[in-house]
């Protein structure tokens, strides 16, 4: 519609110089104070002698006093606070003195702060009492957790925990609550270095790597063996001190500080997802499902991985839950050996892991930050690090060459490493024990238990339930799932199986390569623009053309990592209504990806932006068409449920037709896209509300108003019962609903409707939000229908009002309030203004198809004016050129 | 500054985490030393940390999950800077750049919004869109303010600053002082026009 432009702004005077508005400004300022500080009958007096005859200053500062009195909660919240609903206790932990400095403890008193992270923060504290002194670290958990119930768990658990006793692990000693109600924990003080930049700052090489990481796991084992899980092994967790004994930190504590599984808790899962440490996490802890003594040989895995290869099993595109949950349950990591060849060949990438990325925490940093190991950064906020994270370089730390590295992995410790990584918990290592046992094999020469995994694993139900789940984004899964299916099919055809599988699974790794490439090199572009770096000035517009410029200077050399870029940069231009500059990019886009199948996402999604822009740019037949071609597409990919992209065809196809003025045909296609939406997405979505209200449109165009009115009321409910009330789109929709009544005569009911529709504007947005003018139309027209003619034209001319101040004059829209107050007008009995008005404005409706109704009205009132003034042949004249109905 | 381009912003892959540590930090130090560029190159990693952090908040999948301004940049900085407590004249930096990066993500997010008729622009069209001439979401609010701040940054620039802190950083009156190097008295007077001053002019537009 009206995409939004550059912007005037209406503030101030802009032809005055700064240096005078400035001062100006002070002025107000000081009078305001001086004013509003006064009680309100005093203050008028007050502005006129403070303002000594400056009318400008003295109107700005009544303005001022009248905003005070309407503030409310305005800017009351942070910008934040609405969209992340605020959890007031958060800020605490922003307070910039730490009380807990120097505070007491029971026993302990706090020395320092160590480290903050997600759950808490850490402070080395000493023992007071007693002669020696004894340093300990407090961990406190932040506030806004549920103390009562951590402190609950804490004393179920603390025996059990402070039971464990062994050298590899960083003994539990007390725990408590702070005087502000906050539990804490008080643990062994290890003075060390995480594991990795442990073994990196020592240079420690394949075996001396294997073999501390065999005293990490004598300490798992330990736990595991008084039925203690850790939960959350990773290598800060891991502490090595100066005398090169790991130490396990945070035993159980997960536990204590999470509850447990969230299936136990039968809670959300958002809240231990966000603790958990994805890196390291299991599939079953991603998926919230039981944890086992397996969950703790998983993570064991993953931090092996990291200290053969100095990469890490998987990365994270994005870090929501979906994602974890996508790449940690289906995608299968590299063998540690490629993972070192593809590590030397630096290629950044996300998913299994083949990247050259310097692999989480830095290597090195304070002892006193790492000594209590609590970086138990938040899932979701933890990213991969940057190319310069201080990046390890492993053959020489490993003490080996890459090549002779990659030759030392690759066998048995890829084997090794691959098994303790395995998707299902009872498909790795039964125990710690066994892990740790074949890692001394493999360092003594002696055969290994693992095996290989094997095809049928693979495609294991495991697998396969996810691969249903995973979101169609990039062509890579459909890739993947078709040769599932294809699978499937064949059944016994091992041998085909696995050809298929793994050239699918060439196809993923490339793809998914492409993908991440794409998607870097889009951030470089919108990243590097010089509008983007003019901050927050720069318009949105402005970066994306000059993101446009810099694909075409100098374009990736990869056609599909261009075409991609093309592609989300000319989407955007599309939303913003840039659609010439849309234009050039989705169509270079679209010949870029013609080399993919037809029926691959890329494409397709590259052919519905396509067909919006045809939509967009008026061109209905084409974008039919369009639109139609994918809907073929769509339809033979076999999936024997609707898909959400199936839904949106067929919508934005009904929505072409409809605008092609076939209502009946758009009524069908709607009824289509109506089933397919509830399939896709169920019937209580919005995106099901919206197609009901699509169907609703097309029938109200045909003219079968009251079962228009029957589908948007059905719409209308399904809006209010997902959105607030006042949202635009549950008001738009009351809005439709009142037209509707109004056409089916139930006058009353649509005043009703529209009123409320025209107030719910009017509280949530302000009495000029452009939604109101439509409503205010239709409401004008039922006022009128009742002959209540003042109120209609003060509707009207509000309306015009606004869109005088908004929308470009030569609106046909703006024509036809101006007609409507006009035919208002005679109905009023004013002939005389109302041909001053119709007479400006029919030649102009003239050229409007979408004012068709409306144009044929003005022309035939201002007729009948011409009539009743007795120029019957000006009236003829225009009578004539009216189309026939 | 329009044309220099960021070196940091150009080889960064993936925002945040503890490569940037060291670049920030530095950065930091340099604005606070009084390096205007320092400043400017501060932004875009801010700003690209904090959209990548609110992204992952708002797609979290459960409505429970809580964040709020303060939480937000209080992250960003544990993953560019790090958990060492970094004096506040050095932060003062930092929360100004967050302040501004937040408060051009609301503003980029509503003006997408408002170009979007309908969710990620797959579905163009419906007759509420017929009938009526309408954005899809009320975004114009935060597209208003946004300009008044602007305007008023050209008459006052530290009553912006002040609501940039506050109102898109989530300061408290005291962490806004601190981050000024003003009194909790001349924030809390600055903060209290500026309220009423833009709320007067984003009434303008309401009519």
């Amino acid at each position: 519609m009206n995409p939004p432009g550059p912007e005037k702004t209406p503030f101030g005077d802009a032809d005055a110089p700064p240096g005078a508005l400035r001062g100006a400004l002070a002025r107000v300022e000081h009078i305001y104070f001086e004013v509003v500080a006064l009680a309100p009958k005093d203050r008028d007096e007050a502005i006129v002698r403070l303002s000594a005859g400056d009318t400008d200053v003295a109107r700005e500062v009544r303005a001022l006093i009248d905003s005070a009195a309407q503030l409310g909660s305005f800017l009351g919240q942070p910008a934040l606070g609405k969209q992340f609903d605020l959890l007031a206790s958060e800020s605490k932990r922003f307070e910039a003195p730490d009380e807990l400095l120097g505070a007491t403890l029971g026993a302990y008193t706090i020395q320092r702060r160590l480290a903050s992270g997600g759950m808490g923060t850490v402070y080395l504290a000493t023992r007071t009492d007693g002669q020696f002194e004894q340093r300990v670290a407090v961990k406190v958990v932040k506030r806004g957790m549920d103390s009562e119930e951590i402190l609950r768990r804490f004393r179920t658990e603390r025996e059990t925990l402070a039971a464990l006793d062994h050298p590899n692990i960083a003994r539990l000693i007390d725990g408590g609550m702070t005087p502000d109600g906050r539990p804490f924990v008080v643990m062994e003080f290890v003075d060390g270095q995480p594991l990795d930049a442990y073994c990196d700052a020592k240079g420690l090489g394949l075996r001396e790597r294997l073999r501390l990481f065999r005293e990490v796991c004598a300490g798992v084992q330990h736990a595991h063996q008084n039925l203690v899980i850790h939960r959350d092994i990773k290598p800060s967790n891991i502490l090595v001190t100066p005398a090169g004994v790991p130490k396990l930190l945070d035993f159980g504590i997960a536990k204590v500080i999470s509850g447990g599984t969230t299936r136990e808790r039968g809670a959300t899962t958002a809240d231990t997802d966000r603790r958990l440490t994805p890196e390291y996490a299991s599939p079953e802890q991603v998926e919230g499902g039981p944890l086992t003594t397996s969950s703790d040989v998983y993570s064991l895995g993953v931090v092996l991985y990291e200290l053969l290869t100095g990469t890490r099993p998987y990365y994270f595109g994005a870090r929501t839950s979906e994602e974890v949950r996508r790449v940690v349950c289906t995608l299968s990591p590299l063998p540690p050996s490629q993972a070192v060849t593809v590590r030397a060949s630096r290629v950044r990438t996300t998913g299994p892991s083949r990247a050259a990325d310097a692999a989480g925490p830095p290597a090195s940093g304070s002892i006193a930050s790492r000594a209590s190991g609590t970086r138990d950064v938040q899932a979701g906020q933890e990213g991969a690090t940057g190319p310069d994270a201080a990046p390890i370089d492993v053959p020489k730390t490993r003490g080996v060459s890459s090549t002779r590295l990659r030759g030392l992995l690759r066998g048995d410790l890829d084997v090794i490493v691959l098994m303790a990584l395995r998707k299902e918990p009872q498909r790795r290592y039964v125990s710690v024990e066994q892990f740790s046992a074949d890692i001394g094999s493999f360092l003594s020469g002696m055969p290994v238990h693992a095996r290989r995994d094997t095809l049928g694993y693979r495609t294991s139900k495991f697998v396969r339930r996810h691969v249903v789940g995973v979101a169609l984004t990039a062509a890579a899964f459909v890739l993947l799932s078709t040769a599932t299916t294809l699978l499937y099919r064949q059944g016994q055809q091992l041998k085909k199986q696995r050809t298929e599988l793994v050239a699918a699974n060439e196809r993923l790794d490339e793809n998914l390569k492409r993908l991440t490439e794409s998607r870097r090199f889009l951030r470089t572009v919108l990243g590097g623009a010089d509008t983007a770096n003019q901050g927050p000035d720069a318009k949105l517009g402005d970066v994306l053309k000059d993101a446009a410029t810099t694909l075409r200077t100098s374009p990736p050399a990869d056609p599909l990592t261009l075409a991609a870029a093309e592609q989300e940069v000319g989407q955007s231009m599309m939303s913003l209504g840039l659609l010439e500059d849309a234009k050039s990019l989705l169509e270079d886009a679209a010949r870029l990806y013609a080399q993919l199948p037809a029926n691959s996402d890329a494409r397709m999604d590259s052919a519905l932006s396509l067909g919006e822009l045809a939509f967009y740019q008026g061109r209905h037949v084409d974008a039919e068409a369009r639109f139609r071609e994918l809907l073929k597409l769509e339809r033979a990919t076999g999936a024997t449920t609707p898909t959400e992209r199936e839904s949106a065809i067929l919508n934005n196809l009904g929505a072409s037709v409809r605008a092609q003025g076939r209502a009946d045909e758009a009524i069908l296609i709607q009824r289509d896209a109506l089933r397919a939406t509830i399939g896709a997405l169920g019937e209580r979505s919005l995106a099901a509300a919206e197609t009901r209200n699509n169907l609703a449109s097309a029938l109200f165009q045909k003219g079968e108003f009251a079962e228009a009115a029957t589908e948007f009321a059905a719409a209308c409910d399904a809006r209010a019962a997902l959105l607030r009330p006042n949202h635009p789109l549950l008001v738009r929709c009351q809005s439709n609903l009142g037209l509707a009544k109004l056409r089916i005569g139930e006058t009353d009911e649509a005043i009703s409707l529209l009123t409320n529709a025209a107030n719910a504007w009017d509280a949530a947005f302000g009495p000029d939000h452009p939604g109101r003018v439509a409503t205010e139309t239709a409401l004008a027209q039922a006022l009128r229908k009742q002959q209540r003619l003042p109120e209609a034209l003060d509707r009207l001319r509000r309306t015009l009002a606004w869109q005088q101040a908004h929308q470009p004059k030569s609106t046909v829209q703006i024509a036809a309030t101006e007609a409507n107050i006009g035919i208002t007008l005679t109905e009023q009995g004013d002939d005389a203004e109302a041909l001053k008005i119709l007479v400006r404005v029919v030649p102009q409706l003239q050229s409007g198809t979408a004012v068709a109704g409306i144009a044929r009205s003005a022309t035939e009132c201002l007729a009948s004016i011409y009539e009743r003034e007795g120029e019957t042949a000006k009236a003829k004249n225009l009578r004539d050129g009216l189309p026939a109905k | 500054m329009c044309g220099s381009k960021d070196p940091i912003t150009m080889t960064s892959g993936h925002p945040g985490g503890a490569g940037h540590q060291t670049a920030v930090t530095q950065l930091l130090a340099r604005a606070q030393s009084g390096d205007a560029q320092a400043t400017n190159e501060l932004f875009p990693i801010v700003y690209d940390e904090l959209r990548t952090l609110a992204a992952g908040f708002m797609q979290g999948e459960s409505r429970a999950t809580t964040m709020q301004a303060t939480a937000l940049v209080h992250e960003a900085y544990l993953r560019l800077v790090g958990p060492n407590q970094a004096p506040w004249d050095n932060r003062a930096h930092f929360f100004g750049a967050a302040a501004r990066a937040i408060r051009r993500i609301l503003v980029d997010h509503a003006r997408e919004r408002n170009g979007l008729k309908r969710g990620g622009g797959k579905r163009p069209i419906s007759l509420d869109d017929a009938l009526l001439v309408a954005p899809e979401e009320s975004t114009e609010g935060i597209m208003w303010l946004d300009d008044a701040l602007t305007a008023l940054a050209k008459l006052d620039e530290d009553k912006s600053r002040v609501v940039e802190l506050r109102f898109f950083a989530g300061l408290t009156v005291e962490q806004t002082a601190l981050a000024m190097g003003t009194s909790p008295s001349t924030v809390a007077r600055e903060w209290q026009f500026a309220r009423v001053w833009l709320h007067k002019e984003v009434s303008k537009r309401l009519g």
